[in-house]
């Protein structure tokens, strides 16, 4: 401010004019006698904003349209309408083959098998559909699909990260709620609030200490000397993953000076921060869960891990800093300034462990930091959430954050819900209503479908937060049913396909991936939940790619190869990246080889040597129907060698069907 | 195989912002949709870096390039600055001494700062070497005959003392390790130049010590074909090797057929970017099995390269195969190589340790560096050398002679950089008489990352990023262009 180059002036020369000298020294004398700050005469910011989404969600008309017929669900109401307008035209039902395909991939994330399809191809009532809907909805394989889409929200690992990413030995519990909240259709508001306060829940449940592991997932730097710039990361990855993955909000911006952007200023910010700063990650003690021995943590993790974990344990034990427990227990955050009274706080495992000191977690008050830097704290903050979505009360009761899981979940806010359905379209169709599903703020992106996506928000919040009521919404429509088919005269009108003219095709994900090479050659181990298998061990434990180890620093191969999450931070959305390395481990990792191998095997076996039979079956297993009678034979020639050759032939021919875009897409 | 024989034209698909990049928004701008063009830019896209080739930015490099490949020689773990590239005579003085106070005053308050601790004079000797004249320990007395070539520059500080966030410090910029690193960057910013092999191509050796940090070649926000591959140097790139039982024959049969069930499917479906690009990456794969574990090979080298590069010599052989290779990647149009050496962290025995440390890599070094200029490739190749932090100048551990160490030292330590526009020869920047920390031209890591970029013709505000709905640049936390270092 008092730089005599206009260029270093503050502000800058457009943005306003220069302090007079008078101001400037009146703001030297308040640093130079200690930058004192008076809470109480630090007015509220007055927070009013025009943005769309940070107004009330209100439940519009469903539009009416010419195609009255075409309408399934209110759901294609608000497409057509939108169609008609720009004059795009929908693209007919697709088969009932691709159908059973596409919502066993998109619900459950596994292929259906050749029975599954006759039975539903063949399902001559009139809700056939609605019934396939309703058993994929109720597997407990939903679960595995859905809530890995949280995880990758929840930027959760099973280790502390950073440089020595020690594992997290007991952060599956957590993964194992998140795939469980699913199956049960939680109520979208409870499964946050179990979330953000479980901890201070009442009556005490264990299922609630372990939903705190979604603050949890933050990560925790080895050995950061400076115990209050580590501390003080954990909480602004906290802040910022809640901000990002409920509020869909970039919060992070406001950490060192108020969003350029968006209505949050830096108070905001750090008020948001104050609902966490009497609390502390660490392993909580569990009333009913089951107990583990200590050696039991062996089978979770590499070789690798295990022995580093134990080397890093040892040490803290000779410095009586942890003991091992037999006791039950889960990785969490828990305050004891507002949590149970019941729940232990235990030492942790990490190179040089920040300190619990429970009365200094009670005593600790936040404050804004200047420009987000924690040798420089400013003012103390009270907890309060961004003054632009409404008024925090005076008073938060004894349970701060159970106080903010209730604001979050009132109707009133404007983001919550909004944000949610969004994520659930967008899983489904690939991109959502609003393409910049963690950005709603006024830089995101504008809804393709505003009040599509208000009377989504609306019918969640009247039909008790059920997500798998807009799952129904959703693929029951027309909209969802649509066939993948190029229409030129379309495609000029709206290239992007963000009308959704035409069902938009995409790639599985890693899991899928892998999951349906399992399906494929019979050898998936469908268990439910449990401990982590560590990704050497797949092999002999060919469970579900969502059950694999996800040590950050040690990721399954198959999610480093088709674009997992970095689980650094939040993710709203993986990328598609195409690429030759994918083919390569497609087509020359052991663990395909291997695939290919037990594919050929079990086509044998149900085959017999007969080529014909042989290349249907494999057809049947990999893709889920009959080839033509050119696939037919141009599958037998592959496989029409010497008698000695027959066997590597058909391997080959397996591993070749595991690899075509047919296999990989959600069609 | 040939590269999608039919005509690709149009595309349709909500993926279209993933897939299609800028380079092809241009080319759609100047080429229209004809099949070459597209078919040529599905082909790059599908390589798993980058890309664009041979240049990914619209309008080409935004300045002048100077360089068009960069290898980072990483050195993890923290090498002292006092002991490799910064004689501090008045060190050598004041042995077993404590920290004068004029000088520990300067020395900003961060953790493990040392400054309480007594002077350990340096165990190496430093020597002048070449016109230039520059001293160099004799840790490095091979890489000292390169240093006319090499722009030495010791006043590199920033605040970050612990190894993890320091390494994402030197690599990403940040020390949280959220952000892209600078080699993805780099390869989004440059793309690549060869069809067979990744853009940016990353080795680890001696993993002693501090473990290597992913977001080091991680893609951050930027799409992952831009990330390094972490290449065994021993091996090649990972899944090249075809299972035994396959000839080529049988693998471009399979092949054959999976392309055929692809074609007919797409036809089916009318047009889609996407899965043209996957049909493409099947036969970019195939080259890169092809071609690359021939560049891994280095049974053909002649007994001279071997010597050169310290091939049979156990100390230094694993560092110098990296450092050939690195060599034949530049050649086969590997535009971003790191290599990353671990173990300098010499908390005890820092004699022993960088000993070691340079053994293993010093010969290497410079015989990468003879040898990329001898085939003129220094010019158009940055090289970088340093590690994430330096040294304190004062011990730490055990008093007994030759057992001392020293701690992290962030705020003043030494990097150097060659080739690739580089005035070599030069010194950049000073520390105190102590080498606690720089007097004169303080350098940051993202001054250091800029001047990088701007080596290799990007500028750090043009190169773009559109993510969370900013554009993001390289340099997030400032960083300007180190305008000397190239004279």
């Amino acid at each position: 401010m008092a730089a005599k180059d206009v260029e270093k002036r503050m502000p800058p020369e457009r943005e306003g004019e220069a302090l007079s000298e008078r101001e400037i020294a009146l703001l030297m004398a308040w640093i130079d006698q200690g930058f004192q700050w008076d809470d109480k005469l630090l007015p509220e910011p007055n927070g009013r904003s025009d943005h769309w989404a940070f107004q009330a969600v209100s439940r519009p008309l469903v539009p009416e349209v010419k195609n009255a017929a075409w309408v399934k669900t209110e759901v294609d109401a608000f497409i057509a309408a939108k169609q008609q307008v720009k004059g795009v035209v929908a693209a007919n039902q697709a088969s009932r083959r691709t159908l059973i395909r596409r919502l066993s991939l998109d619900l459950i994330g596994l292929p259906p098998t050749p029975q599954e399809i006759e039975i539903f191809v063949n399902d001559s009532s009139a809700n056939a559909y609605r019934k396939l809907v309703d058993r994929l909805l109720d597997s407990p394989h939903y679960g595995e699909r859905w809530g890995r889409y949280w995880l990758d929200l929840a930027r959760w690992a099973e280790s502390h990260g950073y440089q020595h990413d020690i594992p997290r030995p007991f952060a599956w519990r957590y993964r194992e709620y998140v795939i469980d909240s699913f199956n049960r259709d939680k109520p979208y508001d409870r499964f946050l609030k179990e979330q953000i306060a479980g901890d201070e829940m009442q009556p005490y449940a264990d299922e609630n200490i372990i939903a705190t592991g979604f603050l949890a997932a933050a990560r925790i730097s080895g050995n950061n000397m400076d115990k209050a710039a580590q501390r003080n990361d954990v909480l602004v990855d906290m802040v910022n993953a809640t901000g990002s993955a409920v509020l869909g909000l970039t919060m992070e911006c406001a950490q060192c000076h108020n969003h350029k952007f968006d209505p949050l200023s830096q108070r905001d910010y750090y008020r948001l921060q104050a609902f966490f700063v009497k609390g502390q990650l660490g392993n909580l003690s569990l009333q009913n869960a089951k107990a583990y021995e200590p050696r039991d943590l062996e089978a979770w993790m590499s070789k690798g891990a295990y022995a580093f974990y134990q080397r890093e344990a040892n040490k803290l034990v000779k410095r009586g800093l942890f003991v091992e427990s037999e006791k039950a227990h889960t990785w969490g955050f828990y305050s004891p300034a507002t949590g149970d009274g019941g729940v232990t706080r235990m030492p942790v495992v990490n190179r040089d462990p920040i300190h619990y000191q429970s009365e200094q977690l009670k005593q600790t008050r936040a404050r804004l930091l200047i420009r987000g830097d924690v040798s420089k704290p400013g003012p103390q903050l009270d907890s309060g959430w961004p003054v632009v979505l409404g008024k925090t009360p005076d008073s938060l009761g004894e349970r701060p954050r159970v106080a903010l899981a209730d604001w979050m979940a009132s109707p009133d806010n404007p983001l919550v819900s909004r944000v949610w359905v969004n994520r659930l379209w967008q899983y489904h169709f690939g991109e959502g209503i609003v393409s910049t599903a963690s950005d709603f703020g006024t830089l995101g992106a504008k809804p393709s479908h505003p009040k599509l996506l208000d009377w989504l928000a609306a019918e969640l919040m009247d039909y008790k937060w059920s997500s798998k009521h807009i799952h129904r919404l959703i693929v029951m429509s027309n909209t969802y049913q649509q066939v993948r088919k190029y229409d030129s005269k379309n495609a000029a009108l709206d290239p992007e396909n963000r009308l959704l003219w035409n069902w938009p095709r995409r790639r599985l994900q890693a899991e899928a991936i892998r999951d349906s090479v399992l399906v494929a050659t019979g050898e998936l181990d469908v268990t439910i939940g449990g401990p982590s298998v560590p990704v050497e061990r797949e092999e002999s434990e060919l469970r579900r790619t969502v059950y694999l180890t996800q040590r950050r620093s040690e990721m399954p191969p198959v999610m480093k190869m088709f674009d997992g999450p970095e689980n650094v931070s939040s993710c709203s959305s993986r990328g598609v990246s195409t690429v030759a390395l994918q083919p390569l481990y497609l087509l020359n990792s052991e663990f395909m080889s291997h695939r290919a191998q037990a594919l050929a095997d079990k086509v044998k076996s149900q085959a017999g040597a007969e080529l014909d039979s042989q290349v249907e079956i494999l057809f049947l297993r990999t893709l889920g129907r009959m080839p033509d009678a050119e696939e037919l034979k141009n599958g037998k020639a592959m496989l029409d060698v010497v008698k000695a050759e027959r066997e590597d032939a058909l391997v080959r021919l397996c591993l070749a069907l595991l690899n075509v875009n047919e296999f990989v897409y959600i069609p | 195989m040939n590269i999608i024989k039919n005509d690709v034209g149009h595309y349709a698909g909500s993926m279209l912002k993933q897939q299609l990049t800028r380079r092809a928004m241009l080319q759609q701008g100047t080429l229209g949709f004809g099949s070459v063009a597209l078919a040529a830019m599905l082909a790059d896209d599908g390589l798993l870096s980058a890309a664009e080739s041979p240049r990914a930015l619209p309008g080409g490099p935004h300045l002048p390039a100077r360089a068009k490949n960069i290898i980072f020689l990483y050195m993890s773990g923290g090498p002292g600055q006092t002991d490799t590239w910064d004689p501090r005579p008045l060190l050598q003085k004041l042995d077993e001494q404590p920290v004068p106070q004029s000088i520990a005053v300067n020395v900003p308050k961060i953790p493990r700062s040392g400054v309480n601790s007594k002077l350990m004079a340096s165990p190496f000797q430093f020597k002048k070497y070449g016109e230039s004249g520059i001293e160099v320990s004799e840790l490095f007395s091979e890489t000292a005959r390169m240093v006319d070539d090499i722009c030495v520059i010791r006043s590199m500080n920033h605040r970050i003392p612990v190894h993890g966030p320091g390494e994402c410090i030197a690599l990403t910029g940040s020390p949280i390790g959220d952000r892209p690193s600078m080699g993805a960057w780099m390869t989004y910013g440059l793309g690549s130049e060869s069809r067979n092999l990744p853009g940016f191509v990353v080795m680890l050796s001696n993993s002693s010590g501090p473990a290597p940090q992913r977001p080091g070649w991680g893609p951050g926000f930027l799409p992952s074909r831009y990330q390094g591959t972490l290449v065994d140097g021993k091996v090649g790139v990972p899944y090249t090797r075809m299972p035994k039982s396959y000839t080529g024959e049988k693998r471009q049969e399979q092949l054959q057929f999976i392309k055929w069930m692809n074609k007919k499917n797409l036809d089916k479906i009318g047009q889609d970017s996407e899965l043209d690009a996957r049909i493409a990456s099947y036969e970019l794969g195939y080259r890169m099995q092809s071609s690359a574990p021939e560049v891994f090979d280095l049974s053909a080298e002649s007994k001279a390269t071997r010597e050169l590069y310290g091939l049979d010599y156990k100390a230094c052989a694993e560092f110098g195969r990296q450092c050939l290779t690195t060599r034949r990647l530049i050649e086969k149009g590997v535009r971003c190589i790191q290599l990353r050496n671990g173990g300098w962290d010499a908390h005890g025995s820092l004699k022993s340790n960088h000993l070691a440390r340079a053994k293993a890599t010093d010969r290497p070094i410079a015989a990468l560096l003879k040898d990329l200029k001898q085939r003129g490739l220094l010019e158009e190749t940055l090289v970088v050398w340093g590690g994430e932090f330096g040294r304190t100048p004062t011990t730490e551990g055990s008093p007994a002679r030759d057992k001392r160490g020293r701690d992290h030292s962030p705020a003043g330590y030494t990097m150097w950089m060659a080739g690739g526009g580089v005035k070599g020869g030069q010194v950049i920047g000073a520390t105190d008489d102590l080498g606690y920390v720089p007097v004169e031209r303080p350098v940051s890591p993202s001054d250091l990352h800029a001047t990088m970029l701007h080596a290799l013709g990007l500028d750090q505000y043009k190169l773009t990023y559109k993510h969370n709905n900013r554009d993001e640049i390289p340099t997030n936390f400032g960083g300007e262009v180190i305008k000397e270092v190239f004279g």
